[in-house]
């Protein structure tokens, strides 16, 4: 099923000296299900385009649409709080909150209350790999892999369908890397979330089920690949 | 906003000295607040207490030497005399830029007289012949047994009594001496004289008479006071009577209460009697003016002042003496007719109405022509206060309250006295008295040491305001000091966690954002634990400024020193420093503290409320970008 569905879109923002077009005339659909590669080199767009997916800002030309509603015609922060979760290549976890904490503050945003917020949020740490200990624990206090799963179980916690990870493996070794990559194709596989990440390494993008290839703000190749489970 | 606090305290230095300083703050405000307000206050009491007035006095320009015969060496003695040059007006003080409340003006006296006034006390048992001008003094009409010249006591036979009392002392005979005359007139036997006498027995005493030469001599009468008529004009300039100067008796010949000198006599003696029942009447500015009230040696027992208003307008009320108000049966709101008869603008009151004495000093309402003085102004005043003096009776400055006073709006008094002028002097401290605004003698120094009269001598009472302004300075320097440090370190203190608190989360703002947060929320987020923490420190500084407050204002009053002269003033601040409406009144305890927190509070919010937009208007989606590439 088609959730994400980007049509002719284009961006472009202004730095001091100069006008960047980030993101030239780009098509293409996301469905649930699949994990899904952007690739491409620095300053190709990919970035820029996951935070149009994101809903952090609106095309300038172009519309993309969010299962049949256009993006600008919505309430983009309840988007983000319900539908689309970002996981961010430095984690971006909330230093002052501990684990649980963490996890529940996007269900807290949507008002679920505490006890239960707390059950579930301990529920999805099991989930992705992270032990009990790790509850109370201070992002600072845990390795790169156990932040990125934390940030991981954040983005279940919103209980979306799309989840966006912008290098989600960057800063983590390969051990790690691998992990995480299971992680979230089992998160497109098994639970149907719509995965979309954007990553220069070959390595994870080999693990897409699609590869979209990006060159100066250009879709330059869109590839659907049979991939095996590692 | 659990998040929020929850954030905020994960960081407990940072939290903590944030508490600490923003709740310093908050005491630094309200200990300053507090203090300017208690300053304030004590400062508007003293304004009320305190007053400063000032007074003026023509210098002596020289001294003469001036002669008299001495019947004792039967030669002439010299005393010496203050000279002063043509009196100078009042209008040379009128400079501009003097911050009077009330210009200086020479005001007389006016002596006032009705039948019926009941002038001392009628229960008393003085001997009457001891009353009023009378008693010693008299003027009689007198025959000589034989001619004689009286340059030495002669026996006088007494006939006729026209003013004074006669005792027992004056039989029919009396002895008369010219004294201080060194050629006196002879007497002639068969004719009769009037004269003006005064019993004076101090000769005896003093061995001027020689009681070997003269034995059966007793009670020597000699002249008492010429026929003189004293009048000035509005400038002070004496109008001639000197033909009459030293007459002390005239002789009396069939028709001769019909010429001109007979009826100066007459005149005189009804002048004589008017002036024994008379009252004086002091006309002024204001109540304070006055330094029997400035001194509180007289306070108002029963009534009311007469208002500001009143004496700006001139209204009929007027303040008696509790004495006279008794014996005249006066209450409050009775009217009292005050024809005024006469001026002096040469002297106090008080020297003319002492209050130890049941006397009057002789008043001569005469003029120039030897005609007796009618009223130049007759009006019902309203009795609006009784007054009471208590003190400063004893003394001969000028300064005293005059017995039986009656104190009168001066611009109540519409017509001119040009016509009344008794005596003319020139400026002297009792008699010519101003206001100045509180703490501004600098102020008149400044301008009177460029333009002032070299002649006047200017002499301030403050009843120690001075030093208490001073007091007060330190404590609005204080308030001052405090409220700027308060505001200062408010600000500081919010620009620094701010910064720390919200500037630098911006990318927590853009996580926020990010993760579906409304603007709304990421402001309340941001701003929530801040402002918590920040109003419970302005509650606990603010209270500790509140309750503060008393000890710092009482520390700072006893290290102020008063002169133990103005002890009344002194107990009138500290009285009020000290009162619990001041110190731990709603204002102080209460609106003060709370209004400081609340100001406190509204500065963090604003500068919280800036930053946080500031956060705001980045789009996540740039911040985002800058962290990607910062990492």
């Amino acid at each position: 099923m088609c959730i994400l569905k980007v049509e002719h879109v284009s961006y472009s923002y202004r730095t001091k000296y100069q006008t960047i077009e980030a993101v030239k005339d780009v098509s293409c659909e996301f469905e649930a299900g699949n994990l899904y590669a952007i690739t491409g080199e620095s300053g190709s767009g990919k970035s820029t385009l996951l935070s149009l997916l994101a809903g952090l800002d609106l095309p300038l030309n172009g519309r993309i649409l969010v299962k049949g509603e256009d993006m600008a015609e919505i309430d983009r922060d309840k988007y983000r709080r319900e539908q689309a979760s970002v996981v961010y290549q430095a984690f971006h976890l909330f230093p002052l909150l501990n684990t649980v904490e963490n996890i529940m503050f996007p269900m807290e945003l949507k008002g679920i209350p505490k006890k239960q917020a707390e059950e579930k949020a301990k529920q999805l740490i099991a989930e992705v790999g992270l032990a009990e200990q790790s509850y109370r624990q201070f992002p600072q206090m845990m390795s790169g892999g156990e932040q990125q799963r934390v940030a991981i179980a954040r983005a279940f916690a919103a209980g979306g369908q799309i989840i966006l990870a912008d290098e989600p493996t960057g800063n983590l070794d390969s051990e790690n890397e691998e992990n995480i990559v299971k992680l979230l194709r089992e998160s497109a596989h098994e639970r149907g979330y719509a995965v979309i990440v954007i990553t220069h390494n070959p390595e994870v993008a080999a693990q897409a089920d699609v590869i979209l290839t990006m060159r100066d703000g250009r879709l330059i190749g869109n590839t659907a690949q049979e991939v095996g489970v590692s | 906003m659990k998040n929020s606090i929850r954030q905020l305290w994960r960081t407990p230095v940072k939290a903590v000295l944030f508490f600490l300083l923003i709740g310093g703050a908050a005491f630094l405000l309200t200990m300053g607040a507090n203090l300017f307000y208690v300053s304030s206050k004590t400062r508007e009491a003293a304004e009320g207490a305190f007053s400063t007035i000032g007074t003026v006095e023509q210098k002596v320009s020289s001294t003469s030497m001036e002669k008299y015969w001495d019947p004792a060496t039967q030669d002439y003695a010299y005393y010496s005399n203050k000279m002063y040059d043509a009196p100078i007006s009042d209008e040379v003080l009128d400079l501009e830029g003097i911050p009077y409340v009330h210009k200086p003006k020479q005001r007389p006296f006016y002596g006032a007289f009705k039948e019926g006034y009941v002038v001392r006390d009628t229960h008393s048992e003085v001997d009457e012949s001891w009353l009023g001008i009378g008693g010693d003094s008299v003027i009689v009409e007198v025959e000589p047994f034989e001619d004689c010249v009286p340059d030495h006591p002669v026996k006088l036979h007494f006939k006729k009594t026209l003013y004074g009392k006669i005792t027992d002392r004056m039989l029919n005979r009396i002895w008369f001496w010219d004294y201080t005359n060194p050629e006196p007139q002879p007497l002639y036997a068969g004719k009769t004289y009037i004269m003006a006498l005064f019993n004076n027995v101090s000769l005896e005493y003093q061995g001027v008479l020689d009681k070997d030469k003269y034995p059966d001599v007793s009670a020597v009468w000699t002249p008492w006071i010429d026929i003189k008529g004293y009048q000035y004009t509005k400038e002070g300039i004496e109008i001639d009577d000197s033909q009459h100067e030293n007459q002390f008796y005239s002789e009396v010949t069939d028709g001769f209460y019909e010429t001109a000198e007979g009826k100066r006599w007459l005149n005189m003696i009804e002048g004589f009697r008017i002036a024994d029942y008379s009252i004086p009447v002091i006309p002024t500015d204001a109540t304070n003016l006055l330094m029997y009230f400035y001194n509180q040696d007289a306070g108002i027992v029963e009534g009311r002042d007469i208002t500001d208003e009143e004496y700006r307008e001139g209204k009929r009320v007027c303040l008696v003496q509790e004495e006279f108000a008794a014996s005249n049966h006066l209450e409050i709101g009775d009217k009292l007719e005050l024809p005024l008869y006469y001026a002096d603008y040469s002297a106090s009151a008080s020297f003319s109405y002492p209050m130890w004495s049941t006397q009057t000093a002789a008043a001569k309402l005469i003029n120039a022509e030897g005609e007796l003085y009618a009223p130049f102004w007759d009006e019902e005043y309203e009795v609006a206060g009784i007054y009471k003096v208590y003190a400063g009776t004893d003394t001969y400055t000028g300064h005293e309250a005059a017995k039986n006073g009656v104190i009168i709006p001066a611009a109540s008094v519409t017509e001119s006295d040009e016509d009344n002028i008794l005596g003319y002097g020139p400026m002297k401290d009792y008699n010519t008295v101003f206001q100045l605004e509180n703490g501004r003698i600098d102020a008149f120094w400044d301008v009177w040491n460029k333009q002032g009269s070299s002649q006047l001598k200017i002499t301030f009472y403050d009843k120690g305001y001075s030093a208490l302004e001073q007091s007060f300075q330190n404590t609005r320097k204080m308030s001052a000091i405090l409220l700027s440090a308060g505001i200062g370190t408010t600000i500081l203190i919010l620009l620094f966690f701010c910064h720390m608190f919200i500037a630098k989360q911006k990318l927590r703002t853009a996580v926020e954002r990010s993760l579906g947060m409304t603007k709304k929320q990421c402001r309340t987020s941001l701003l929530s634990g801040m402002l918590v923490t920040a109003a419970i420190g302005c509650a606990v500084g603010a209270g500790a400024g509140s309750l503060l407050t008393g000890t710092v204002a009482r520390s700072l009053e006893k290290s102020t020193t008063y002169s133990s002269l103005y002890s009344t003033g002194k107990a009138v601040i500290e009285e009020i420093a000290s009162s619990p409406e001041v110190l731990t009144g709603g204002l102080a305890r209460f609106a003060i503290p709370v209004s400081a927190a609340a100001a406190v509070l509204a500065m963090a919010w604003l500068t919280a409320y800036i930053m946080v937009s500031g956060n705001l208007r980045e789009e996540p989606m740039e911040l985002l970008a800058k962290m990607r590439h910062d990492i």
